[in-house]
């Protein structure tokens, strides 16, 4: 029975330094362990090719390294692999296609569909149904045309399968954010009577019908909770018969957002315990928001610095918070004379508008005042 | 405080106990130097200060005695209970208290008394101004009143204390550590001016740097995706070029039009051979025309020859029927010329004569003239010569004359002088008597002067011989006689008898020389060159005349009756001209009857061969066969003509023209469709050699990296930043809350400064610092440091200061006693007046013990002074045991 993996959006050469120079280079050597896990599933499920939706790299100006890995990181799995140019990496005169074709001798399983032409594919063992796989690849900066549009009349040899492979946004589905421009019909699968239509660019895990997939990147590279970390295996029965998708986690990070509302100390302890049960392949982006008083500040300060050294990576924006002192901090402070005066002016401000400055300078002030650990109160 | 009682013995000079009371407020103790003022002053402070144990104390004892027990005894009141404290030095050592009921002794007492004052006692050996607390601030020993600084540092926990109660304790216990620390973190971030320094300065210059790195980036990578798309805009034409075939459009356009253009060439082609052939029989038909008007001409010709020939002999024959006409004409015209001629020298040699005949008159009369010239030249030239004469003989010079009378005048001028010289003889002679002097006879009356011895003869008598005396008389004689002689020889010389005669004479002289001149100048109009010269004209003269009447005779006379020279002369010349003009005619014409005669000839001769020629065989066989051929060519010609008109139509219809900017155009536009061509393959290998380059460098993946980069520094810029202007908020304020409370804190202690300073600097205004020291002083905006000030300022400042910590401590509870030994010895008499006043305010609160060796000074303090030798006097020998003075 034929069988293709299906997966997109591989975003190769995406760089991660804004997490710093430890956690960065860990971030996008986890794009290539994707692939070469992909790679490793394809060649453990015997599948008869790995079609790649579009986006297979970040960008056209990538290294020359970059583009050598890559087509080193596809030699775990010798069957074929079908790489489609998406609107990151639009098969333009020149570009990241026209620098792998001369960097690297691409070996015969590797396929760039740089063509709208069928590609014709013999399942395992050459007894099934042939496939046919009918790209639409971006040769466009901009698209506005739907270029799937030609599946429709595209020839293929009878009793063959006919799987569409593209990259764009499925008219009337997706969430308006979506990155790229050309649109895709949403019937576009029954209308070039396609068994299944392998989409890219929605980095999310996402069924439009029973013959229609986003399979979403293999890696998740940013904070939205859309279902991203999967690669598709698709079983075609035969040519006409709904395909049967299951669906393989690849992910190794765990990309989170979280907006945290803090108003009273419980709103601490729930944040605190979040952090704290997070797995530590986790990349977690956290904007608090609200009041806190130093002890409580100092609490999230504390469980931030351990949650920062556990996990992969931690983002975080407390500039929502007010800082605003308690009657008990400051006695805790033990703050008197005209240090107290200080401190209740900042703590005034912080009440009345919770500016960046003068929240900084009361932390500098209790962190003078009180060095011993935010602990000793607990 | 009050201090009522003290006692000492065995201390120093003190052997014996001595016992001093004091009063509240101000107590004055006065004695001379060495009179132990110090020594009770070192008393107090031993009982207080030094531990009864210690050993550091030698100094206590009396010099020579090294047994001694010093022993010091203090009574005082504080809130409202009387002390008594009691303590013995090195010999048998001891300290005994007593607070009211209350009994301690040795160190409990001590450290009740120092928890009392203010003050600490050391671990061991002696105590040290460090321990002595407010003690060491109110007792002031001698000469160092100006030196606030330790011992107000030294009391300072008290001071701030008594301070602090009042303010309600405001001062922050760590503030001045937590401003300290944000001082030192903000000025690593921020210099004095607040500009930033250090990390958050590399911070902006990272972050400014990185943006200006991916601004470079931005712009190479848009760049490199406009190539791109270039490249794409370039491969896409290049291939529908390829494939369009627009090229092979145009070549074939191009090659029919240059088919139809060699079509439309070759009917050009045929055009030009009619136009040529046409041509050909149009200039062979001129030809025979041409042949044909020349054998017409020769005809003519000889028609026009005969005529010629006809009237040139007939103008021959005129021309000799002239010559005939002529040639009497001009041999009576030579005729009429010679008789003209002859006439005219007749009238010449008439003209000549009648002109001899007018010089000859002229000559006579010029002869006539002469010889009467000369006549009368010659009787004057003898009358000159008789005048001449005349003159010779009777010329005296004028010259001469004037001598002749000098040399009379000098006589006469010697005779006057030898007059008056002379000896006078005068006389008076009777009547007849003469007397003989020197020869000359006296007689009558008289006078005779001598001027040289004179013999008078006296007639009978006698000689007299008179000798005029003196020298001058002899040489005046002797000159006169030589000037008469000189005289008498001049008048010789010159013919003259006397100077009368030689005045006429010299006047002669003159008449005549007139005369001469007058002659002379008559000659010499009449023969200026002299007679001779006048002689010889004349002749000359004579003999032209001679020669002029030879001459006329020679010439003929024409006689009355003949005609002007004039009409003659026009005549002859009129006769000639007729002559010349006759002449040339004749020569003429006979040149002409040549002439005539050769052309005549010749053109016979021509006229014969004409006719000949006219007449031959070829010549009429020529003619006709030209007329033939003429015909044939004019129907040639109007075939060639209707072929041409053809031709010319045919290749309009081809629009040659056209046709060859059609080729011209297609041939651009080819060229140019595959030099764009070619040039837009090298753009596209250009560019794809230019992209390759670039896209190898990454530039998108180091873009992003660098963006990262940025996005990191300016979170870490923005980080600084916040927290520079936090810390700088904090220092700000921080400060600004210190300072509000430091001057609230200061407050008291300036109203008390300022109180006791009213007295001596009236309206100054004093500053102190943290550590409550006096900083500066203000007198009417005269600022000065108090370190500036003179020593007497300081030291009167230094009193003021501690009677003001005085007042704050007795505000704040604290007990207070004030010592001054030897205090203000450095001010003026004025200052010490104002300090006096103040001190006597202070006693009012406070009991002051004033140690002094100037009693004078103090004599207005308020107080009776007292002298520590009354004590001495009163107390000496008293036994006064300090166990039995009762508590």
């Amino acid at each position: 029975m034929p069988k293709v993996l299906h997966t997109a959006d591989w975003q190769i050469g995406r760089q991660f330094e804004s997490f710093g120079p430890d956690d960065g280079p860990i971030l996008a050597e986890a794009r290539f362990t994707a692939i070469e896990s992909i790679a490793r599933l394809a060649t453990e499920r015997a599948v008869d090719a790995v079609l790649v939706a579009g986006d297979v790299f970040d960008a056209q100006g990538v290294s020359d390294r970059t583009i050598r890995r890559l087509f080193g990181s596809l030699q775990g799995y010798a069957g074929h692999w079908l790489l489609l140019p998406g609107n990151h990496d639009v098969a333009l005169a020149e570009g990241v296609w026209a620098r792998a074709q001369r960097l690297v001798d691409i070996p015969p399983n590797v396929h760039l569909l740089l063509q709208p032409v069928p590609q014709l594919l013999y399942s395992g063992g050459k007894s099934g149904p042939g496939i046919a796989v009918l790209p639409a690849p971006l040769t466009q900066r901009h698209t506005y045309d739907d270029l799937t549009a030609w599946f429709d009349y595209a020839e293929t040899p009878d009793g063959w399968l006919r799987i569409g492979l593209a990259h764009g946004a499925v008219q009337g589905v997706l969430p308006e954010d979506i990155d790229s421009a050309n649109p895709i019909a949403s019937d576009r699968a029954v209308r070039a009577r396609l068994d299944y239509l392998a989409l890219g660019d929605w980095h999310g895990c996402l069924c439009l019908d029973d013959r229609t997939w986003y399979s979403g990147t293999p890696e998740p590279e940013r904070f939205r909770n859309n279902d991203a970390g999967f690669v598709l295996e698709v079983d075609l029965p035969a040519a006409g018969v709904v395909p049967q998708v299951t669906r393989h986690r690849t992910a190794r990070h765990i990309w989170l957002s979280r907006q945290e509302r803090i108003d009273v100390p419980s709103d601490v302890e729930r944040v605190i315990a979040d952090l704290q049960v997070l797995p530590a392949d986790s990349v977690l982006s956290l904007i608090c928001a609200g009041r806190i008083d130093l002890y409580q500040h100092a609490r999230l300060r504390e469980a931030l610095g351990q949650a920062e050294a556990r996990l992969r990576a931690v983002r975080t924006d407390l500039t929502g918070l007010r800082l605003v002192p308690t009657e008990a901090d400051l006695a805790s402070l033990h703050a008197d004379g005209y240090l107290e005066e200080v401190i209740s002016d900042l703590r005034n401000a912080q009440a009345a508008d919770g500016d960046d400055v003068t929240r900084t300078a009361l932390v500098i002030l209790a962190d003078l005042l009180r060095p011993a650990s935010a602990g000793d109160r607990a | 405080m009050k201090l009522n009682r003290l006692r000492v013995n065995q201390v120093r000079r003190f052997r014996e106990p001595l016992e001093l009371t004091f009063q509240p407020g101000l107590n004055l103790l006065v004695g001379p130097n060495e009179s132990g003022k110090s020594t009770l002053v070192r008393a107090i402070r031993a009982a207080f200060f030094e531990r009864y144990t210690t050993t550091s104390v030698d100094d206590l004892r009396p010099w020579d005695d090294s047994s001694a027990a010093p022993e010091i005894e203090l009574d005082f009141e504080f809130d409202g209970q009387p002390w008594r404290l009691a303590k013995r030095f090195l010999v048998r050592k001891r300290c005994d208290l007593r607070v009211g009921p209350l009994q301690l002794t040795n160190e409990d007492a001590e450290n009740r008394l120092a928890a009392l004052l203010g003050y600490q006692y050391p671990g061991r050996g002696g105590s040290r101004p460090e321990l002595w607390g407010v003690p060491g601030l109110l007792w002031v020993e001698q000469g160092s009143s100006q030196e606030l600084a330790d011992p107000v540092h030294y009391a300072a926990p008290h001071l701030q204390a008594a301070l602090g109660t009042e303010l309600d304790a405001m001062a922050s216990s760590t503030g001045d550590e937590v401003l300290r620390q944000i001082a030192l973190r903000r000025d690593e971030l921020l210099t004095g001016r607040g500009a930033p320094r250090g990390d958050f300065k590399a911070a902006i210059d990272a972050a400014d740097s990185l943006r200006a790195v991916c601004d470079e980036l931005s712009r190479r990578v848009e760049q490199y995706r406009e190539d791109v798309d270039r490249l794409g805009r370039l491969q896409h034409e290049h291939a529908q070029v390829e494939q369009g075939g627009l090229q092979q459009q145009l070549q074939q356009q191009l090659d029919h039009a240059r088919e139809r253009l060699a079509a439309a060439e070759a009917l050009g082609h045929e055009h030009a051979q009619v136009i040529e052939r046409a041509g050909a029989a149009l200039r062979e038909r001129l030809l025979i025309e041409q042949r044909l008007e020349q054998l017409d001409q020769h005809d003519r010709t000889v028609e026009r020859r005969r005529a010629d020939l006809n009237r040139e002999l007939e103008i021959h024959e005129d021309l000799l029927a002239r010559q005939a006409a002529l040639t009497p004409r001009v041999a009576q015209a030579r005729q009429a010329l010679a008789e003209a001629r002859a006439l005219q020298e007749r009238l010449r040699l008439h003209q000549q004569r009648l002109d001899v005949e007018r010089q000859l008159a002229e000559a006579l009369r010029t002869t006539q003239r002469l010889q009467t010239d000369l006549e009368q030249a010659r009787e004057l030239d003898q009358t000159l010569l008789a005048a001449h004469t005349e003159l010779q003989r009777v010329r005296l010079e004028e010259t001469v004359l004037r001598s002749l009378k000098e040399m009379h005048a000098q006589i006469r001028e010697l005779e006057i002088r030898q007059k008056s010289a002379a000896t006078r003889l005068r006389y008076s002679l009777s009547t007849g008597v003469g007397l003989d002097l020197g020869g000359t006879v006296l007689s009558g009356d008289g006078e005779q002067l001598l001027t040289t011895a004179q013999t008078l003869f006296l007639p009978g008598l006698g000689e007299l011989t008179i000798e005029p005396g003196g020298e001058d008389l002899v040489v005046l004689a002797r000159a006169l006689e030589e000037a008469r002689i000189k005289l008498q020889a001049e008048f010789r010389r010159h013919r003259v008898d006397d100077l009368s005669q030689a005045e006429s004479r010299a006047a002669l002289t003159l008449q005549r020389e007139n005369e001469v001149l007058q002659i002379r100048q008559t000659l010499n109009r009449l023969a200026p060159m002299g007679l001779d010269t006048l002689a010889r004209e004349a002749a000359l003269v004579l003999d032209r005349v001679e020669q002029l009447q030879a001459r006329r005779d020679d010439l003929p006379s024409a006689g009355e009756d003949h005609p002007a020279v004039g009409d003659v002369d026009a005549i002859a010349q009129a006769a000639d001209a007729e002559l010349g003009q006759l002449e040339d005619m004749a020569r003429d014409l006979s040149e002409q009857i040549i002439r005539s005669g050769v052309g005549v000839q010749r053109t016979a001769d021509d006229l014969a061969q004409a006719e000949a020629e006219r007449d031959s065989v070829d010549r009429i066989s020529e003619r006709k066969q030209l007329q033939q051929r003429s015909g044939e060519l004019t129907l040639a010609l109007s075939e060639l003509q209707r072929r041409q008109a053809l031709l010319e139509q045919q290749i309009a219809a081809a629009r040659p023209d056209l046709l060859r900017q059609d080729i011209d155009r297609l041939s651009r536009s080819l060229d140019s469709l595959r030099h764009q061509h070619a040039e837009r393959r090298d753009s596209i290998v250009r560019l794809q050699a230019a992209l390759e380059s670039v896209g190898a460098e990454g530039l998108e993946e180091q873009l992003q990296q660098r963006q990262a980069d940025f996005v990191q520094a300016e979170r870490r810029r923005q980080e600084f930043d916040t927290r520079a202007r936090a810390l700088d908020l904090l220092h700000k304020k921080l400060t600004e809350k210190r300072d509000q409370l430091k001057r609230r804190l200061q407050e008291p202690l300036l109203q008390r400064v300022h109180h006791y300073l009213r007295v001596l600097f009236p309206g100054a205004r004093v500053s102190v610092d943290d550590a409550l020291l006096p900083l500066q002083i203000d007198r009417q905006g005269d600022v000065t440091d108090f370190t500036n000030l003179s020593f007497g300022a300081r030291e009167q400042l230094g009193l003021i200061s501690r009677l003001a910590y005085a007042d704050l401590l007795q505000a704040a509870g604290h007990p207070t006693l004030i010592i001054l030994d030897d205090a203000l010895v450095h001010s003026d008499r004025e200052r010490l007046g104002q300090m006096k006043r103040i001190l006597f305010d202070a006693a009012q609160r406070h009991q002051i013990l004033v140690f002094s060796c100037h009693p004078d000074d103090w004599l207005d303090i308020g107080v009776p002074a007292k002298s520590l030798s009354d004590f001495e006097h009163t107390y000496a020998g008293a036994d006064l045991n300090h166990d039995t003075v009762a508590p």
